[in-house]
């Protein structure tokens, strides 16, 4: 690598001019209480990678765009990146790179990095081989100029709506029709003193503009007039409904201006009740949150927080018409402890006498055993998964004893069960399980041995696949694991001259009920440079169906529209337990939206 | 249903017989029903206006608050409401109860007086508040409001691209008890940060002298916990195009001024990186924590702080530094407060730099007693807080959880980690809870009152030392008022020059009702104090070099006993010089 690191000695120096401050000192001392950690070094090497950032439309070469490098590390079960800025023309060389698997993206601030876009989904990066001592030259990365919507937003006088916070929504299938989600843009965009606002650096598509006014109650107005009427939010060209919303297109690279509109004013209402307060709790420990309940919205909606008085009622005001989850939290160190939810429906008047009722989380215990009934051989972390409609709190994931038992506490709602092999990442071993240090294992990191769920019973009977009500109490699971996975290998043909990335390859069920996110029915595997598959870990089923595609990513192809359009491509293909299937495939090309 | 910031108050209360503001704006005046307060008997009636001639200003938003004469002990809300002005300007609230008024108005495009200048400026505002009495009524009051000024501009980087997602600072002098500092204007409208075409606009600006910064909106950018070895890029520059904060030329701004065009040019700098090890102690995960990192600035109070996560084996690299001066901070938090704490400068100029250490260490508890001027023990309640008044230097510093003392008048505080002059509060605005009035603070026989407390090792004692007969000041001043001016204030403090610095108990500015009268109340007992009235004076100037020496010429010198009520009759004075 370019970086010099000449070993200066700490540069500690005491604190500014001003006496009396006394910072305890730092001292050079080698003290036992403290740890430091020994790791398996980073690895180096002697290869080198030589490229070039363009605008993918002009064909210019981009100033100073920031590049990355990311570095396999297998033994450390991660990776490492590095970073560099391209020079002036563009350019740029990583030096001192390790053999192994490395991805090369580039970025620009008000640049996107993908041209095919399905949708709007971002790509994840391709990983390529890199031979010891390799020099690769003539990387060349595109970037495109992101587009720009820019309007203005006015009040119900038509005056400017000052420092209102601007929503830019992209239309997304999902598993129940689709919905909306905010887009990540660069910045959170507010209008300015003219009603202004300019969102800029967004990949082309059809995207919904709307207005989020302040919506949390600051002031008490006095008069009975003001303190019933408010802003709602409002989407382009006017409307507060999603549905009526009208999209409008942007292009990379250039302006869509115009995207004008007023707010809309909706009438003020008042929502009192009360919490059923856990034994031994006063209601100023409790947390009251109260989110809009928009199916469309598939990113979350929260709309404001509240306190409940100490006998537990509380009022919120100055909610605007539509649906609501209001859900109270007791927290205690170490998570979730009592948990509630109740929905209500506002239409301008007043609501009294809601009642939320609180219960403490579900006990999910259980053990996780091979086929033949013995621990498995390696830790496995069991977590919970929540469908898209519940906002019910997550437990920490757990990992199970050396005997195969675990257990998961603060279970709420209804969700799914997930286990899956896991890893502690290296030299992070510390006292106490660091969940967060906990590493799920893939094919990719651990080809050999590797544990999959094959079913999960409850009271013996199979809800693999399920979501668990954990609202009626404990639960106690038998959780199987097999080594035995299936697997579907095979090769893949395409045209590389013509083609910007390696496809890839999905197998998902002909049934598109199983279509969900998440679902384990659903596998994927990139194709290496020689052309070859793997997906492993499918469950047993005779109804499989199985595609290549061509300049395409794992996370684009999952898409429930995708698989759609992909259906009359795909080759029938029958999963036996254990199996070892062999495909040839031919890459098909990417579907248009 | 204007969501708006808050803007001017200029108060001035016309009496009788003053001609009725004519011209209104735009159609005949919809009268609006008075809003009902209901809590009192008086009635305040007003217009708000704009300009120099004045006009009426429709559609602002007015809010009144009334702060009782004599404010109870311990912590209250004021009485709070609000109403629109109608097409012409005018308002009118009933059922207000007696007491000090304040008036505030917001409008799209319109200013707060008390945001364009210094804590000195608000606080004359203060001393400004017309009075109610119960059951009056108030005609005329007007309510003054300036338009808001805009400064905006395009920002290039060194080739002439523009410079995309840069943060605007825009700050301006204020005096605090520390000295001149730049810090950032308050206004409406979020953080400014410059478009894809390099274009920012900040807005909502009172008239003032404004220095317009252009940074780079985060000083690590690329992935976390990348090593990043880009050497050259862009620093903060200030207008019109200097990195050094002393070189910068602030822009004017005057009432309702649009100041656009203002082009500047970001200065290339060579970056660097700084690497060094956490070590933490058994218990504490490395990847839990992150490094915090800020540039020092001793004209700036306060500049922002990047984040940068700590490796698994406790490493870090924070990249993309300017040069210049910095302070890293890791904190381990055990829940909400910090158990450990370490700090390291750095001085940055253009070379990486390896091997900084930060060791994790715990903080000292402070544990003791409070007890009155005799020595009696007393009891303790969860309004009485020990409070730790941390140096500007150690701002950065996280603070111990605020600690109430215990019913027998003992506390204990954890994870202190930098020192500061100890005090007891109760959050009220006097500071002093019912019947008790700080004093004082010992560590062994050592008064550390006005010091601030050394931290020593794991553990400390500190005697808290209260009085339960404070003494008070009051009486009468007497001054040549000019209309429409401000009114004196009555500054009280100790001989002993040890005693002259802004954590000081014994210093205390109050102002004079318009009826001429003062009241200084709980003031801690002593025999050697100093009290003067000086004409347009205000708290930020107490810490200018040079006043109390100056004022110490003219004060009268006041004994004040425990228990005791002096009552004084003084004759103002002018400002000294500065």
């Amino acid at each position: 690598m370019r970086l010099r690191l000449p070993l200066f000695l700490l540069l500690v120096s005491a604190l500014l001019a001003s006496a009396g401050s006394a910072l305890p000192r730092l001292r050079a001392a080698a003290d036992e209480a403290a740890q430091v950690r020994d790791t398996p070094a980073r690895r180096q090497g002697n290869a080198s990678i030589r490229g070039v950032v363009v605008d993918g439309m002009t064909g210019a070469p981009i100033r100073r765009a920031a590049v990355s490098l990311v570095i396999e590390e297998p033994d450390r079960e991660g990776s490492r990146v590095e970073a560099t800025t391209a020079d002036t023309s563009g350019q740029f060389e990583f030096t001192g790179v390790p053999a192994g698997r490395v991805q090369v993206t580039a970025s620009r601030v008000g640049y996107f990095d993908y041209d095919n876009i399905w949708n709007g989904e971002p790509e994840e990066p391709q990983w390529q081989t890199i031979a010891t001592g390799q020099r690769i030259q003539g990387v060349r990365i595109a970037l495109y100029r992101g587009g720009v919507v820019a309007g203005r937003v006015l009040d119900e006088f038509g005056e400017p709506a000052v420092g209102v916070e601007i929503d830019v929504l992209r239309r997304e299938p999902g598993n129940r029709g689709g919905g909306v989600r905010t887009t990540s843009s660069p910045i959170t965009p507010t209008t300015d003193d003219t009603g202004a606002f300019r969102v800029w650096g967004l990949p082309p598509g059809d995207y919904i503009v709307g207005a989020r006014p302040n919506r949390f109650v600051a002031d008490a107005p006095a008069d009975e007039e003001a303190r019933r009427q408010g802003y709602a939010a409002t989407y382009f060209p006017g409307t507060a409904s999603l549905s009526n919303a009208r999209a409008v297109r942007v292009e990379a690279g250039r302006d869509t201006a115009g995207v004008s509109f007023g707010l809309l004013v909706v009438p003020l209402a008042t929502v009192r009740g009360t919490v059923q307060l856990p034994p031994d709790t006063s209601g100023r420990a409790i947390n009251l949150g109260v989110g809009l309940v928009a199916p469309e919205r598939l990113d979350g909606y929260v709309t404001r927080g509240a306190r409940p008085r100490e006998d537990g009622s509380f009022e919120i005001p100055r909610l605007g018409p539509g649906t609501y989850q209001i859900t109270a939290r007791h927290f205690q160190t170490g998570g979730v402890e009592y948990w509630g939810t109740a929905e209500i429906a506002v239409n301008g008047g007043d609501l009294d006498g809601v009642s939320i009722p609180m219960r403490a989380g579900a006990i999910v215990r259980g053990r996780v055993h091979t086929e033949d009934g013995e621990p498995v051989g390696a830790p496995v972390m069991v977590s919970l998964r929540a469908d898209d409609t519940t906002r019910a709190p997550q437990p920490r994931p757990v990992r199970t004893y050396s005997d195969g038992s675990f257990r998961l506490e603060g279970a709420f709602g209804t969700q799914h069960v997930r286990a899956v092999e896991a890893r502690m990442i290296p030299g992070s071993e510390v006292p106490g399980i660091n969940v967060r240090a906990l590493q799920e294992v893939t094919p990719a990191t651990r080809p050999l041995t590797t544990w999959w769920l094959k079913s999960i019973t409850m009271n013996g009977r199979d809800v693999t696949d399920e979501a668990i009500d954990f609202s009626r109490g404990d639960v106690m699971l038998d959780i199987t694991m097999t080594n035995r996975m299936a697997s579907v290998r095979g090769s893949v043909a395409w045209n590389r001259t013509t083609s910007r990335r390696r496809p890839s390859v999905i197998i998902f069920p002909d049934d598109d009920t199983r279509w969900m996110r998440g679902s384990r029915a659903i596998g994927t595997s990139e194709v290496d440079e020689a052309g070859r598959f793997d997906v492993r870990g499918m469950p047993a089923g005779d109804r499989y169906l199985a595609v290549a595609v061509d300049g395409a990513s794992r996370s684009v192809l999952a898409q429930p529209e995708m698989l759609q359009a992909l259906k009359p491509f795909a080759t029938a293909l029958r999963i036996d337990e254990g199996g070892m299937h062999e495909l040839a495939l031919t890459a098909v090309p990417r579907p248009r939206p | 249903m204007r969501r708006v910031f808050a803007a001017v108050i200029s108060l001035s209360v016309m009496c009788a017989a003053t001609p009725s503001i004519s011209g209104a704006q735009g159609g005949a005046p919809v009268p609006r029903p008075p809003v009902s307060a209901s809590q009192g008997t008086g009635t305040v009636r007003g217009v708000v206006v704009t300009g120099d001639e004045p006009q009426p200003l429709a559609g602002a938003s007015i809010r009144l608050t009334v702060m009782p004469a004599v404010p109870p002990l311990g912590m209250f809300q004021p009485f709070t409401v609000t109403t629109t002005a109608d097409g012409s300007g005018r308002f009118e609230f009933t059922g207000v109860p007696a007491g000090m008024l304040s008036l505030i108005a917001e409008k799209v495009g319109y200013y707060n007086l008390s945001e364009s200048e210094d804590m000195a400026a608000q606080a004359e505002m203060a001393a400004r508040w017309p009075t109610l009495e119960a059951g009056a009524t108030l005609n005329d009051v007007t309510v003054r409001m300036s338009r808001a000024g805009v400064i905006a501009g395009r920002i290039l980087l060194p080739s002439g691209e523009p410079a995309v997602r840069m943060m605007i600072e825009v700050l301006r002098y204020s005096t605090t008890p520390m000295g001149r500092r730049l810090v950032p204007a308050g206004r409406g409208g979020g953080p400014t940060i410059t478009d894809d075409t390099g274009t920012f606009r900040a807005f909502g600006l009172p008239p003032g002298d404004y220095v317009i910064a252009a940074r780079p909106s985060s000083m690590m950018m690329g992935p976390p916990g990348a090593r990043d070895d880009t050497r050259d890029g862009v620093a903060t520059t200030y207008y019109p195009g200097t990195t050094s904060v002393a070189d910068a030329k602030p822009l004017t701004v005057r009432s309702g001024d649009e100041t656009t065009g203002v082009v500047l040019s970001m200065l290339p700098v060579a970056l660097a990186s700084v690497s060094g090890t956490v070590r933490t102690p058994a218990g504490v995960d490395p990847s839990m924590l992150s490094v915090g990192i800020s540039e020092l600035i001793p004209e700036r109070l306060g500049t922002s702080m990047s984040m940068q996560r700590v490796n698994a084996d406790g490493r870090f690299t924070v990249s993309r530094l300017a040069p210049g001066r910095y302070r890293l901070i890791v904190r381990d938090l055990g829940g909400p407060a910090t158990r450990h704490f370490a700090s390291a400068d750095v001085t940055v100029t253009g070379e990486n730099i390896d091997g900084v250490r930060l060791e994790l260490r715990p903080g000292t508890t402070v544990t003791g007693r409070v007890v009155t001027t005799t020595g009696e023990p007393v009891a303790g309640s969860p309004a009485m807080r020990v409070q730790f008044n941390r140096a500007e230097a150690d701002m950065m510093v996280p603070g111990p959880l605020p600690v109430a003392v215990n019913a027998d008048g003992t506390f204990r505080v954890d994870n202190v980690f930098a020192s500061g002059h100890v005090r007891l509060f109760d959050g009220s605005p006097t500071g002093n809870g019912p019947g008790w009035t700080f004093v004082g603070a010992r560590v062994g026989d050592r008064d550390i009152t006005d010091v601030p407390l050394e931290l020593e090792g794991e553990s400390m004692q500190v005697t808290l030392v209260v009085s339960m007969r404070p003494a008070e000041v009051k009486g009468a001043v007497k001054w040549a008022p000019t209309p429409g001016g401000p009114r004196p204030r009555v500054v009280v403090f100790p001989e002993d020059e040890a005693r002259w610095h802004p954590a000081s108990i014994g210093v205390r500015v109050a102002p004079v009702g318009e009826d001429g009268l003062f009241s200084i109340r709980r003031l801690p007992p002593g025999d050697r104090y100093l009290v003067v009235a000086v004409e347009r004076f205000t708290q930020g100037d107490l810490w200018t070099a040079g006043t109390l020496a100056a004022l110490k010429r003219a004060a009268v010198p006041l004994r004040a006993d425990e228990g005791s009520v002096v009552d004084l009759t003084l004759t103002a004075i002018p400002p000294p010089a500065p």
